[in-house]
């Protein structure tokens, strides 16, 4: 075999004091000290480095923000008529302009966006504590009570929940309850299911028989350890909630039977909208938008929340 | 003529921190028939190496320099005119002139194919053999690796294996078409000990049966000591130390070398002697060190180790070193 | 396998009876009647009372409960209250295949645009190409169906006239409807797809592969695939259940006499028997899916056991 000295390694001329023995503290002995920050600012840096993820975040806080506030900015009412301009287009008066009944579309579409948006935000919310307790104990109690819990979800699973929705809102009438009921009444199965899984797997790691030996209670252990490990899928499938949730309270306006005049969803509006694309295409065009931007940022910003809080992608 | 000889290759990464020099100008040897050894901690490049040898680096890997022959023909990425023509090449070297077998039996086998599928893909890229034909040769060889009821269990998934059966069928895949030259890369380390020697004896014995040749890669010395004709050992992406398996264990030169002999325990003596473990890691290869890559943990390092590479050191015709103690008394300088 | 079956579809027997007591109830809670009638008249209270009784409505809810689940058990379902003469068999019988063609149509199409384009995507190097599929998806999923078909049909079929717009007719009527309704799955699964394929690229069976000299095409077509498609199967159960009982919006929009249309119409109706019919039709057509795409599953990945 041949020797391995390559042609370029010509001699070398070497200080004299080259084979002193080199002082500890001269060696270049890495020290890597991993700066420790929590999961959370972790998460944080990663999601600031997105930007369609922080636009959309603005967005929907600036969307919240208008909706909220739209009494104090606004002089017009989402009911006040004013005959004296019907289907007027976009001015510096009214925004987006007014229906036929003169009410100033601005107004509606940011009235809307109260209705649409805390439908969304309620519908998650109420998912996600339904979701986390239930599929929290079927996961973690398992054997045969989570044998039994989980066919129940297998049931509703398999139940049109358009039949549902549309049974509980003639029952019920055209309110903000009915609409929350009848979304949440499936949805919460996806988010159920979910966390169980999540917490049988982390209840086979370690750290679980850590808190155990170490006489943690059950329920501490539960709620402390196994979902609080779970938190990141968790909050992106939130995020996914609430656009599903707002699609579900438009569509509903949009076939007729969502939350009732006077006061209108985003839905509701399109539907108002679509009587009269023929003489007046542009009115539609605001509360389409409306959905679709809000839907999209809500998208992105969940994709923004994955990507940020799954370790993987470190 | 050397089954395999590899000449100064070397092989980056690029990541999002930047190009990690994973293996710095590699020379080595295969002889026909023989064992060798390659030894060194995990990221030492020793697995690089032989996934440059193949052709099997990800996507951000490439090899930079440096010349891979194996039985007389050139397989460096360098010497073809094409991507499309390295692959092709490779395709058709593959599973036939050279195999590999990997570290984790548990996640090489792909879940969702029989084992039959897996096993007849070798011979049917590389023979001219019928798929029945495959299939008989594929039961013969799951027969020599040594799994009882091979017409049975071919029809298998892999999850109904155990760690070391599942070894076994990936051997038993390395030698559908006879290579000349297998790589085992960690072939025991996700193993039960007592699987391992097994492995290791029926790795040995294929090699003689067969007529192959060997690539060992380990961090287990004891392994090495068992299997091994020849031991190369690397460190931070570079060959440090080199020589027959005597050479390093009863005349280990490199203070790597010897602080790696000084980890092993000695089931044998009476009183256990204290362990001496090498204080401190390796280095980092996105920024590598322009002298000697042991430095920070060499107990005697000197000035000079710090700015140059140590030159080779040849001691017999099989054995060399690099390292500047040998130069000590002004050798060179 | 077998035992597996034979308890799913227990469950499943199970659940339906669950539907049908459930919505059975519900439904009469609901105010109002199929009969309703703003005449008060002596004349028109008698009409009135006497369809109550033809049709067995004046009877006890629970009595009334009883003798349909007795007709149910003879597998009949009916008549309709409002469509006089016709039985509720009639009705799902022929609105149901209008429905199923263009939900099939739909999901054909879904799976095959959607994995291609996942697939594409995850194995494409390219930025650009990866991004555009992602920006997609996101819109794919933002847009609902509903406001979809009625930009499809004002752009495509009114402005531009290229496409029919009314009823199934030829193909091409199917274009619009088809889009509309495939845009949202096209995007999940191809989502789904692209993730699961750059997932199982970085797997080790991958390299394995490839190191016995297998062709990269190859390697990705036989190994690579079969593993990415496992959660598409998952998704796509529910997502064929929902395909093939309808989309109300499109439907209405397109002027489609499918079942979704006559749904939403029986519910608002009152039409009792019409809608126990629809709701045990589109019940069964879901546990059915939902069993079939665990069967698949299981069949894809030999890991799972269906028994355990």
């Amino acid at each position: 075999m041949d020797q391995t000295v390559r042609p370029h390694d010509r001699p070398l001329q070497l200080p004299p004091d080259a084979f002193e023995l080199l002082p500890e503290s001269e060696k270049n002995a890495e020290f890597v000290a991993m700066e420790s920050r929590t999961f959370f600012q972790d998460a944080w840096r990663n999601f600031r480095r997105n930007r369609l993820a922080l636009v959309s975040l603005c967005f929907i806080l600036l969307m919240c923000l208008l909706a909220i506030l739209v009494p104090i900015l606004s002089p017009y009412t989402y009911d006040g008529m004013d005959p004296s301009s019907l289907n007027q287009l976009p001015s510096l008066q009214d925004w987006f302009g007014t229906d036929k009944f003169g009410r100033d579309i601005f107004v509606r579409v940011m009235y809307g966006a109260r209705i649409s948006l805390s439908v969304g935000f309620a519908a998650a919310g109420i998912n996600l504590v339904i979701g986390v307790v239930y599929g929290g104990l079927a996961g973690y109690l398992g054997g045969r009570v989570d044998l039994i819990m989980m066919r129940v979800v297998d049931m509703l699973y398999s139940i049109p929940s358009l039949l549902y929705i549309i049974l509980i809102m003639l029952v019920f009438g055209s309110n903000m309850f009915s609409v929350l009921l009848g979304i949440c009444i499936s949805s919460w199965v996806g988010m159920a299911r979910l966390v169980r899984t999540q917490v049988m797997s982390l209840k086979e790691q370690e750290f679980s028989l850590a808190a155990f030996v170490m006489g943690a209670s059950r329920s501490r252990i539960l709620f402390k350890h196994l979902i609080i490990n779970s938190i990141g899928p968790i909050i992106v499938s939130l995020t996914m909630m609430v656009p599903s949730a707002i699609f579900q309270e438009s569509f509903l306006g949009f076939v007729g039977i969502g939350i009732s005049a006077p006061m209108s969803s985003w839905g509701t509006l399109a539907n108002e909208a679509r009587m009269v694309i023929n003489s007046y295409p542009l009115q539609i065009v605001w509360p389409v938008l409306s959905i679709c931007f809000t839907m999209l940022a809500l998208n992105f910003l969940g994709d923004g929340l994955g990507e940020a809080l799954d370790p993987k992608k470190r | 003529m050397s089954v395999l000889s590899v000449e100064h290759l070397s092989t980056q990464f690029t990541t999002d921190q930047g190009i990690v020099r994973a293996v710095r100008d590699v020379s080595f040897s295969v002889e026909k028939g023989e064992i060798l050894g390659i030894v060194g901690e995990s990221g030492s490049g020793k697995s690089v190496t032989m996934f440059s040898i193949m052709g099997l680096l990800a996507g951000n890997g490439t090899v930079t320099d440096g010349r891979i022959i194996l039985d007389g023909e050139d397989l460096s990425p360098s010497a073809f005119s094409s991507e499309k023509e390295y692959e092709k090449k490779m395709c058709a070297v593959r599973g036939n002139q050279m195999a590999m077998i990997f570290q984790d039996p548990m996640t090489f086998l792909n879940p969702v194919l029989r084992i039959e599928s897996q096993l007849v893909e070798p011979i049917l890229n590389h023979t001219k053999l019928s798929r029945k034909e495959a299939v008989d040769r594929a039961i013969e060889l799951m027969g020599k690796v040594g799994i009882p009821s091979p017409e049975k269990r071919i029809k298998q998934y892999p999850h109904q294996f155990s760690g070391g059966m599942r070894q076994r069928i990936i051997i038993a895949m390395a030698l559908a078409c006879n290579p000349k030259l297998i790589i085992a890369d960690e072939p025991t380390t996700a193993l039960d000990v007592t699987i391992q020697a097994q492995v290791l004896e029926l790795i040995s014995a294929i090699k003689d049966e067969f007529g192959s040749s060997v690539i060992l890669i380990t961090h287990d010395l004891g392994v090495v000591a068992q299997t091994c004709d020849r031991v190369a050992i690397m460190y931070g992406g570079k060959i440090v130390e080199q020589g027959s398996a005597e050479d390093i264990f009863y005349s280990p030169n490199h203070p790597y070398t010897k602080g790696l002999l000084g980890c092993v325990t000695n089931p044998e003596s009476e009183f256990s002697e204290p362990l001496h473990p090498i204080p401190g890691s390796p280095p980092d290869l996105l920024k590598p060190p322009a002298g000697c890559p042991f430095l920070d943990r060499c107990p005697n390092a000197m000035r000079v180790c710090r700015d140059y590479m140590p030159e080779t050191t040849v001691f017999s015709d099989s054995h060399f070193s690099r390292c500047w103690l040998n130069q000590k008394g002004g050798a060179a300088g | 396998m077998l035992k597996y079956i034979a308890r799913r579809v227990f469950i499943g027997l199970l659940t339906m009876l669950f539907l049908i007591t459930a919505t059975f109830f519900l439904m009469r809670i609901i105010p109002g009647s199929p009969f309703i009638n703003d005449d008060e008249s002596v004349a028109a209270q008698k009409q009135y009372a006497q369809l109550e009784a033809k049709y067995g409505l004046d009877k006890p809810l629970t009595e009334q409960f009883g003798i349909y689940m007795k007709g149910l058990a003879h597998g009949d379902l009916g008549d309709s209250l409002i469509k006089k003469g016709k039985s509720v068999v009639d009705i799902i019988s022929t609105t149901a295949p209008v429905t199923m063609r263009l939900g099939l149509t739909a999901f054909v199409f879904s799976m095959v645009v959607g994995i291609g384009l996942g697939i594409t995507a995850a194995l494409s190097k390219s930025r650009t190409l990866n991004n555009f599929v992602m920006l997609l998806s996101t819109i794919g999923v933002s847009v609902p169906n509903f406001l979809l078909a009625l930009f499809l049909m004002l752009v495509f079929g009114v402005y531009l006239e290229i496409f029919p717009t009314i009823g199934l007719k030829t193909p091409l009527h199917y274009v619009l409807p088809t889009i509309a309704v495939s845009l949202h799955p096209v995007a999940m699964i191809s989502r789904l797809t692209r993730t699961s394929m750059m997932e199982v690229m970085r797997q080790d069976y991958m390299v394995l592969a490839k190191s016995k000299g297998t062709a990269k095409w190859v390697v990705v077509l036989k190994h690579g695939l079969r593993n990415a498609l496992l959660p598409v199967v998952t998704y796509a159960g529910p997502l064929i259940a929902n395909l093939l009982t309808g989309s109300f919006v499109v439907e209405t929009l397109f002027s489609i006499p499918g079942i979704g249309s006559e749904f939403v119409g029986s519910v608002t109706n009152r039409d009792y028997t019409l809608i126990m019919g629809l709701t045990i039709f589109m019940g069964f057509l879901v546990i059915v899916m939902n069993l079939l795409s665990d069967v698949v599953s299981a069949w894809v990945d030999p890991r799972i056991k269906l028994d355990k």
